[in-house]
């Protein structure tokens, strides 16, 4: 694997506190990387330690294989959205944008193209004269992308760029961001703690907890098969059931015993021997619920459970059933209903099934350990 | 609910006496009469007389040159300092904190009679020079309060912009910081030259003899001096501050 | 950048104040309360040795009256200023923000004029001839021969006169904050006019009245100008004493003995204010009970 840009082993305390606990990224030239995790879990202090403004206590920082740990901000190149777009208040638009050929010392009828492409390129042409305080929240962004693109940095840094945004123009900017990277082809390090932003921009996803990295893997991989409790919890929603392994051939489908249901199978996930206490993963949209019964298939887990609670949300309907101490979320998707048929309501006795191929044994119900 | 008429009546009452004594001083220097009091009719002679009087006009000169020296330097450390106090947290700002607030309460005799003793005791002859250090003394404060101030609203991330967008610490303080604090140290120059030029007592105390400023000239015009002079001359000191609080009120609006 | 870099910096943008303001303002603070305790040199300069002289001539020179007649007019004057700034406050928060502006700069603008010029005018006006005196004898308020001038009533009018838009500013920052609807809510709770006033206004504002009482009154402790050009030598304040021991004779130690006495008696409110915040909830809280 082709690591472009590294950060290697990086270690960082502010006072007593560890905000970042030996954390090792490889990202590869032109990929879009996010950084997701809850607030505090150290993801900007590393994106401060990626730009320079920050020195990590421990670890090194390499880019196309140099080692830039100890160099200032202002000599790599690596240029960040900032979370408040910290555009200069008493600079124009334009003059923004050419602040950093400015003090590149680059002549000012070479990089006058530059900047107007740029504006271009973020639809603000028309706005060049306007200064910060006169912009809308998604035209300031605008803005902060075009001043950190203009300098062609071997990596773009985003905090949170969209953060301060409604969550119309969210999404918007969400295409926009993305047609940008198609365009520019430069390495983008994205920091959010929003799940939906990182899932549908990303290349690859790193989710990170209390400094540290839980899981690395794509959109699917995390979302699919989560390393750990706290990345099933955080991407996404999920239903853990706790039990303990029967027999747990390797690599193949393994019997569990959970607490009042009894025996269920589970295909995917880690490795755990007999007699070993676990956490089974199953997405609500992997579960079906019925008011006949399910046919019992190969590898099918069908359980016995009362309907508790229904959300009925347009596009899907979603289901809270009881069964024995365990509460399980179900969604449906409406569109399956056939015409005439009546779904399951409140109170009903039902049948809820799923497979053992989507049923995913994660860490021990205890730590968030993985193996 | 009736509003009570209290605040109202109170109000102009306040502005009433607050403005009075100004236009009776004013009405006075148009007065020919020699010793004030009666109205004698119509004259412009007192101010005529102003203009021939050459201490008066030393006496300014001096106290623009005390307030240029005074404004100059206290804005460059009371920048630093209110920049400083921003900037930084611990142990060390909070006793710069207490440092430079203490000036702003302590009253204008106490520090003008422990100037005078420091002077004194280290043999530093009394005089323009001594005027120049006392008034930078207590500008320092202001300056510094006025900036602090205005970085309330100061975006710290912009500094990290900067730098990350390929501008050393040189260039991001002359062109982001400076031009952003502009506002800011204009207000504390515009308001340490204002203190400076007025004050009397700390002034009063530091000088030395063929130092004298113009609030210390006008004293010795009040307490020994002819009336029709000291009227003509607050007459034409209230026209310029005037005119010059106008001019500000407009380049303030301009500049918005 | 490093921790040490960072910590060099610092240093470098907080020395430059912290080296001057303890040269010309700590140094010199400090030597008010040292220099009580040298003897006078017979040129009106600083003895070498040092003794109890001053602090003997302190006592034998009994300043108790004008210590007394200082902290009595200016309790008073700040009195007034309170009592006249508070209504002001009020109007100027309940106009609309604007006009309240323009209110504020027109109280402020006077206040650009030289201060000795300022108390000059009050000369004018109670001037044995002056407009003011000319009609309270025409209505037969006071005799003719009566000076208005030279006393300290004229002292403390004039005093109110300058210190008033220093209690008038932070008033106005608090009541302009204020939640006004505090006062509706209280009136609809069967408070009137004047109950809702005392028991909602003033407690919510009661940081600005503080703030206003310590501008308006150490200053006034201070006073030098003001009683040296209105008052007479009935009138004088602890300032004048300091300035006359400067200029008239020349004892500087004596001079300085009462600068210290001046500022032992600044501190006293300042305590008040170190004591307040806890006392003020205190009693908040026992109301509320």
């Amino acid at each position: 694997m082709d690591a472009y840009f590294r950060l290697d082993g990086i270690r960082k305390a502010f006072g007593g506190h560890e905000a970042v606990k030996g954390v090792s990224i490889d990202i590869r030239r032109g990929e879009v990387f996010s950084l997701l995790g809850p607030s505090g879990c150290g993801k900007t202090t590393l994106l401060r330690i990626a730009a320079g403004l920050e020195a990590p206590d421990a670890g090194g920082v390499f880019l196309d294989g140099e080692e830039i740990t100890g160099l200032p901000p202002e000599r790599r190149r690596i240029n960040t959205v900032f979370q408040s777009y910290a555009l200069f208040p008493h600079m124009s638009v334009w003059d923004n944008v050419a602040f950093g050929p400015r003090v590149a010392r680059r002549a000012e009828a070479a990089l006058r193209p530059d900047v107007g492409r740029m504006l271009e390129m973020v639809g603000l042409a028309g706005r060049a004269e306007a200064r910060p305080r006169q912009l809308s929240g998604g035209e300031r962004q605008r803005v902060a992308l075009a001043r950190a693109l203009i300098n062609r940095p071997q990596v773009l840094l985003l905090d949170e760029p969209l953060a301060a945004l409604d969550r119309k123009l969210r999404q918007r900017m969400l295409l926009e961001l993305d047609r940008i990277h198609d365009e520019v082809g430069i390495t983008f390090l994205y920091v959010t703690h929003d799940q939906e932003e990182a899932m549908s921009l990303s290349d690859r996803i790193a989710v990170m907890n209390a400094g540290r990295v839980e899981q690395i893997g794509t959109p699917a991989e995390v979302y699919e098969r989560p390393a750990s409790r706290f990345v099933a919890e955080f991407i996404g929603d999920t239903n853990l059931m706790e039990g303990v392994v029967l027999d747990g051939a390797a690599g193949g489908v393994r019997r569990l015993e959970i607490p009042g249901l009894g025996e269920v199978l589970a295909a995917r996930g880690r490795d755990s021997g007999a007699g070993e206490r676990v956490l089974v993963s199953v997405r609500p949209e992997k579960l079906h619920v019925s008011r006949g019964s399910l046919p019992p298939g190969s590898g099918r887990n069908v359980i016995r459970g009362r309907v508790e609670d229904v959300s009925y949300r347009g596009a899907e309907t979603r289901y809270w059933v009881r069964a024995g101490a365990l509460r399980i979320a179900v969604v449906e998707q409406n569109a399956r209903l056939q015409h005439g048929e009546r779904p399951p309501t409140w109170d009903e006795s039902v049948w809820v099934g799923w497979h053992a191929d989507d049923a995913f044994v994660i860490g021990s119900p205890a730590g968030g350990e993985t193996g | 609910m009736r509003r009570s008429r209290l605040p109202l009546l109170a109000g102009i009452g306040v502005l009433l006496f607050l403005y009075l004594p100004m236009v009776a001083l004013v009405a006075q220097s148009f007065n020919a009469s020699r010793f004030g009091g009666r109205w004698m009719g119509f004259s412009l002679k007192w101010y005529a007389r102003l203009f021939e009087n050459r201490p008066i006009w030393d006496a300014l000169w001096n106290s623009l040159f005390v307030a240029l020296v005074g404004t100059g330097v206290s804005v460059v450390l009371g920048t630093l300092s209110g920049w400083a106090m921003h900037r930084y947290r611990g142990g060390l700002q909070r006793v710069h904190h207490s440092l430079v607030y203490a000036p702003l309460v302590v009253p204008d005799v106490l520090m003008g009679i422990s100037l005078l003793l420091l002077f004194v005791n280290s043999g530093v002859p009394l005089g323009l020079g001594t005027i120049s250090l006392a008034h930078i003394t207590f500008c320092i404060s202001y300056v510094a309060f006025v900036v602090l101030g205005r970085l309330q609203e100061f975006d710290d991330s912009v500094l990290d912009a900067a730098r990350d967008l390929g501008a050393g610490w040189w260039t991001t303080f002359w062109r982001v910081v400076l031009p952003m604090l502009a506002p800011g140290i204009a207000s504390g120059a515009v308001l340490a030259f204002t203190l400076s030029i007025d004050d009397f007592v700390i002034t009063f105390f530091v000088a030395g003899p063929g130092s004298t400023t113009l609030p210390v000239h006008v004293y010795s015009m009040i307490r020994h001096g002819t009336p029709t002079l000291i009227n003509a001359l607050s007459g034409l000191l209230m026209a310029v501050t005037f005119g010059l609080v106008l001019l500000g009120q407009r380049f303030i609006r301009q500049s918005r | 950048m490093t921790r040490a870099n960072r910590r060099r910096a610092e240093w470098l943008m907080t020395a430059p104040s912290v080296l001057w303001l303890s040269m010309f303002f700590v140094i010199p603070t400090a030597m008010v309360f040292v220099m009580a305790f040298r003897v006078p040199d017979p040129y009106g300069g600083l003895g070498k040795e040092w003794g109890l002289q001053t602090i003997e001539a302190l006592w034998r020179g009994s300043y108790g009256p004008v210590l007394w007649r200082t902290v009595w007019m200016s309790v008073l004057a700040t009195m007034a200023c309170l009592a006249m700034a508070l209504p002001v406050a009020y109007w100027i928060a309940r106009l609309p923000k604007s006009a309240g502006r323009w209110v504020l700069a027109i109280i402020v603008v006077p206040f650009w004029t030289n201060f000795l010029i300022r108390i000059y005018a009050w000369k004018t006006v109670l001037h044995i001839e002056g407009p003011l005196k000319q009609a309270l004898v025409t209505l037969g308020v006071v005799d003719p021969s009566t000076s208005l001038l030279f006393n300290s009533g004229a002292v403390i009018v004039v005093l109110i006169y300058n210190y008033l838009p220093f209690a008038i500013l932070p008033l106005y920052a608090a009541a302009e904050r204020f939640d006004f609807g505090l006062v509706e809510a209280a009136r609809d709770l069967g408070a009137g006019r004047w109950r809702a006033m005392a028991s909602v206004f003033l407690p919510g504002i009661s940081q600005g009245l503080l703030t206003a009482f310590l501008v308006t009154f150490i200053p006034m402790l201070g006073s030098y100008a003001i009683p040296d050009i209105v008052g007479g030598t009935s009138a004088e304040m602890i300032g004048n004493k300091i300035a006359q021991r400067v200029f008239s004779d020349r004892n500087l130690p004596l001079a300085s003995a009462l600068a210290a006495v001046l500022a032992l008696l600044m501190l006293l409110p300042a305590m008040g204010l170190l004591w307040s915040p806890r006392s003020a909830s205190r009693r908040g809280g026992g109301r509320g009970a």
